[in-house]
């Protein structure tokens, strides 16, 4: 340990440990699911639905692949999906930067650092500006705004893979990470991954700009394999995991041994750099016993193999190609539509838009995909897209919401990523409830909706049927039609509507998706 | 300008998690006032059969604390070849201010676990050593879930106490919630248990909207989530009675007894910030819950911040494993005055664990890697406490674990099992702990 770093140690500002770290993982549910799912086609007609398949097993339905692909389809994604089809629609939504994306971009204006290097972050921001709260404020913007939704699906999907925890990150390069996973979310995984360990952050909290020759620090090495490529039975080994450890000696970040830090002006601080001073050069065994398998003496060209070799291995494959499913799929996965995507992804070279189009594909999707939970904050992101309301500022929905539910966006303190399942959030119900009914009445702080522009007609029977197109996507069951039609008289007051807007995303139908 | 770089990833508490709370007490206004109150009991003799079984307060220490710290192995002199700087010194250094509490002439305390010395001497708080999860895994994850499940199998996704929970019938016939996770996302431990929920905050029981029509969209709710799946509906029904029952507690006017004081600062620098303060407010709430006597018998707390990869500094006030030792420590004390002075203490069991010990041998960086062999606590009138219970693996080099852990002789079923037997009065221990391979020994750590 050098001098400084302990100089460096001395000073920094301390935060925090402890409390109810949730790192709970959960039970994947098994029982009741399939009641939604035989609800959710019930009022689909045979001209709307595209999937080529049997009766008695029609999935979740058309508007069910845009619920797991978006955080709420719009009206007009609807109409689009039912004009061009599963497959066009999904090419197009595989294609981000083909969709023009005004609306969101203006909303992205007030935020200064998402584009700015760390040293720019460091020196030229003004006072007041954080970059690492612009990059979850951001965020939330993007889920509600973006027309680029399964873009914004799957960067809630890596920021998981690749979770970082705000009050244990660099927030000068939290930027970087986020700008990182954005621009990678649908290439190649061994591009992905590679960038983002070199994005810095991933390491910063996992220690691993500290882990240097004679100082080592197995964290980094061990989530590297464990969480983000090749998962916990993916079959490695402590003889691995030590030898990456020593792999990635070195691997650290320019300027990271200036003090002080905000008087730098060293322009690539914050970007990573190898130190082939720190590094220990030895190598290993690594992922067998061979010769071959031998990481040979080097510098950084030995991390460099390692990427390569472990983003294409077969066991990072699956563990990739497995948490897709279950994001995109169902929970309980399906073996052979598994064994499908991993060699989708190993015969592609780990190309991310291949394997979703193998799972997505409309006979497969008809044929495995399962309801869901929405996660607490997929549910309010799909509350304000399917009411059309209008964000102003997400802070209050941050603490008035996504504290209380235990979902914003670099806020899970383990390397885990918020989990995706059921049982890990059905419990904490009332905030989703408290969110339900605020939200008509525009009691929220910061979320407006405008329930005129969405019910110009105000009798009852209108307003029911455009509750049944935003909000149930066409597909309300009966019974919840006559409750909530009960609810409200005939040519039903403004409370009534706005009453039966909260019941209505309240109900346990706008739950799963 | 920098935050601390240090140390875990499972650190949690946000300084806005503060200000929130903060803005919350000036919301809290609007809250019904018609709820009825639960008294707080402050006595609970006569209440208590002989033959009734104890509520369980299940603690988890996320990260896998450095049990080697928190139970200093004094008497081993290998522990202080390994840990050049992060070992607390022998009781015997008279002169150095951080030396440990002599337990029994072999293990001591170190200074941030002193308030536990008292309820040591007094024969309530139990620690065993070299103990663990046997299955042979250093990954936080997985052995996390094999401990909770109570079984190294992935697809097991029940827990122990909530297995126990569904094999016995209710302490208290007709109780609206048998158990409660205090965190946001409900531990694996209690999962499969029967009228459980989590209140991640015991203040906010808010389901918005109007005031005058909320008994009527509760009722619409209620109704709905008949028909729909199981799982839904049963989270519905739990939240349903959980907010009916946190809005009869009145949680924010709890007054400790005994004089308890729960988050107390730290000596050296007079604060409390990071060292367990949601473990304190955990721990608050768990006494409100039991003295308000409405048939809760089991209570899970998660506590974060254990994994200490660096600086974990055991002696300085910013140090993890000094903070997160402290916060344990003074919340364990203050919660076993609150209860005993409200007679209830005869009647509760504490029992805390870790996923894992961490690595003999300091890394680079003044911190400690994944290890093995651990610590388990436990306190209660009727644990046999005043010892720490060790079969000692050894410190020694060629007696660690792949050359770098403690290595476990007790399985920490063991001490469970134990516990449910005798204190749970739950001899169902094949559901509890279903592992054909395995078959509970007692230790005698617990009376019956």
């Amino acid at each position: 340990m050098s001098a400084q770093a302990m100089h460096r140690r001395e000073h920094v500002r301390m935060t925090t440990t402890t409390s109810h770290a949730g790192t709970t993982r959960r039970a994947l549910l098994q029982a009741g699911a399939a009641g939604v799912g035989a609800l959710a086609l019930a009022n689909v007609s045979q001209a709307q639905s595209r999937f080529p398949v049997p009766t008695q097993n029609r999935g979740l339905g058309p508007y069910g692949f845009l619920n797991r692909i978006m955080y709420a389809p719009t009206p007009e994604d609807m109409a689009r999906y039912t004009e061009i089809g599963h497959e066009a629609f999904l090419n197009e939504q595989l294609d981000p930067n083909a969709i023009l994306d005004t609306e969101c971009e203006q909303k992205l204006r007030q935020f200064q650092s998402l584009q700015l290097s760390p040293y720019k972050c460091l020196r030229e921001l003004p006072d007041g500006v954080n970059p690492d709260w612009e990059c979850v404020q951001s965020q939330i913007f993007r889920a509600v705004y973006s027309k680029r939704q399964l873009h914004e699906m799957m960067v809630e999907f890596w920021l998981d893979h690749f979770s970082t925890y705000i009050y244990n990150s660099n927030r000068e390069v939290l930027p970087t990470h986020l700008r990182t996973i954005r621009r990678y979310a649908l290439s190649n995984f061994h591009t992905l991954l590679t960038n983002v360990v070199k994005s810095v952050n991933l390491m910063w909290y996992l220690d691993n700009l500290n882990n240097t020759i004679g100082y080592n620090n197995e964290n980094f090495p061990r989530e590297f394999l464990e969480l983000h490529s090749m998962g916990v039975d993916g079959g490695y080994t402590e003889r691995d995991v030590k030898t990456l450890t020593k792999v990635f000696t070195g691997w650290g970040m320019d300027g990271y041994y200036d003090w002080p830090w905000d008087q730098t002006t060293n322009t690539k601080w914050g970007q990573f750099k190898f130190y082939p001073d720190l590094h220990d050069t030895t190598g290993g065994y690594f992922l067998g016993d061979t010769a071959d398998d031998r990481i040979p003496s080097g510098g950084q060209e030995q991390g460099e193999l390692v990427l390569q070799r472990v983003a294409l291995h077969p066991g990072t494959a699956r563990h990739i190609c497995r948490k897709l499913i279950r994001k995109f799929v169902s929970y309980e996965g399906q073996a052979n539509l598994l064994d499908g995507a991993v060699y989708t992804f190993l015969n592609s070279n780990g190309d991310i838009r291949s394997v979703l189009r193998y799972i997505l594909r409309d006979f497969r999707f008809a044929k495995h995909a399962k309801p869901k939970l929405k996660r607490p904050y997929h549910y309010v992101i799909s509350g304000l897209r399917a009411t059309r309301a209008s964000v102003t500022d997400a802070d209050a929905l941050i603490w008035e919401l996504f504290y209380k539910m235990k979902q914003t966006p670099f806020h899970w303190a383990p390397p885990n990523g918020y989990p995706d399942a059921m049982n890990a959030w059905v419990d904490n119900l009332r905030p989703r409830w408290y969110f339900a009914f605020q939200l008509p009445m525009n009691w929220l702080w910061d979320a407006q909706m405008d329930i005129f522009a969405l019910s110009k007609q105000r009798t009852r029977d209108a307003v029911m049927a455009v509750i049944d197109h935003r909000i149930f996507f066409n597909n309300m069951p009966p019974l919840r039609r006559q409750q909530l039609a009960a609810t409200m008289s005939t040519n039903p007051s403004t409370t009534q509507i706005r009453e039966a807007y909260g019941l209505a995303l309240a109900s346990p139908e706008f739950q799963m998706h | 300008m920098q935050r601390n770089r240090g140390c875990n990833e499972y650190e949690n508490l946000s300084r806005r998690g503060l200000i929130d709370r903060m803005s919350y007490a000036a919301l809290r206004s609007i809250a019904p006032a018609w709820v009825p109150s639960v008294t707080y009991k402050s006595d609970f003799r006569g209440r208590m059969a002989p033959g009734d079984r104890d509520i369980i307060i299940s603690v988890y220490l996320r990260g896998g604390c450095d049990g080697l710290t928190m139970c200093v192995p004094y008497g081993d002199a290998a522990y202080y070849n390994h840990r050049s700087s992060l070992a607390v010194p022998r009781p015997d250094q008279t002169n150095n201010s951080n030396r440990a509490i002599d337990l029994n002439g072999f293990f001591g305390l170190p200074p941030a676990m002193q308030p536990l010395k008292e309820l040591y001497d007094a024969g309530h708080f139990l620690i065993v050593h070299g103990t663990g999860l046997t299955d042979n895994t250093r990954s936080h994850f997985d052995a996390q879930q094999f401990m909770e499940a109570g079984k190294a199998d992935k697809s097991l996704w029940t827990g122990w106490l909530g297995r126990h929970l569904a094999s016995i019938g209710e302490m208290k016939a007709g109780s609206l919630i048998r158990a409660i996770g205090l965190s946001g996302n409900l531990a694996l431990t209690l999962e499969g248990g029967p009228k459980t929920s989590t209140m991640s905050d015991l203040n906010d029981t808010r389901y918005g909207g109007r005031n005058e029509s909320e008994d009527a969209r509760v009722a619409w709710l209620r109704e709905a989530y008949q028909t729909t799946n199981a799982t839904l509906r049963d989270a519905a029904e739990n939240t349903f009675q959980t907010v009916e029952l946190l809005r009869s507690l009145d949680f924010e006017s709890y007054v400790p007894a005994g004089g308890a004081v729960y988050n107390q600062p730290m000596p050296n620098n007079g604060g409390t910030y990071g060292a367990g303060n949601d473990f304190g407010n955990s721990a608050k709430a768990a006494a409100a819950i039991i003295r308000s006597d409405i048939g809760v018998e089991a209570i899970h707390i998660d506590f974060g911040g254990w994994d200490t990869h660096e600086y974990q500094a055991p002696f300085e006030y910013y140090g993890p494993m000094y903070m997160g030792m402290w916060g344990l420590s003074t919340n364990l004390r203050a919660l076993y005055t609150d209860l005993n002075a409200a007679g209830v203490m005869d009647r509760v069991t504490v029992v805390i664990v870790s996923e894992f010990g961490r690595t003999v041998q300091q890394n680079g960086n003044y911190g400690t890697d994944h290890g093995r062999g651990n610590v388990l606590m436990a306190l209660g009138h009727n644990v046999n406490g005043g010892q720490v219970m060790s079969q000692w693996p050894g410190l020694a080099q060629e007696l660690l674990f792949e050359g770098n852990a403690l290595g476990i002789t007790i399985d920490y079923r063991d001490i469970v099992a134990e516990i449910v037997t005798k204190r749970l009065k739950n001899s169902a221990l094949s559901t509890v702990f279903p592992d054909p391979a395995y078959t509970p020994t007692f230790h005698n750590a617990v009376r019956a």
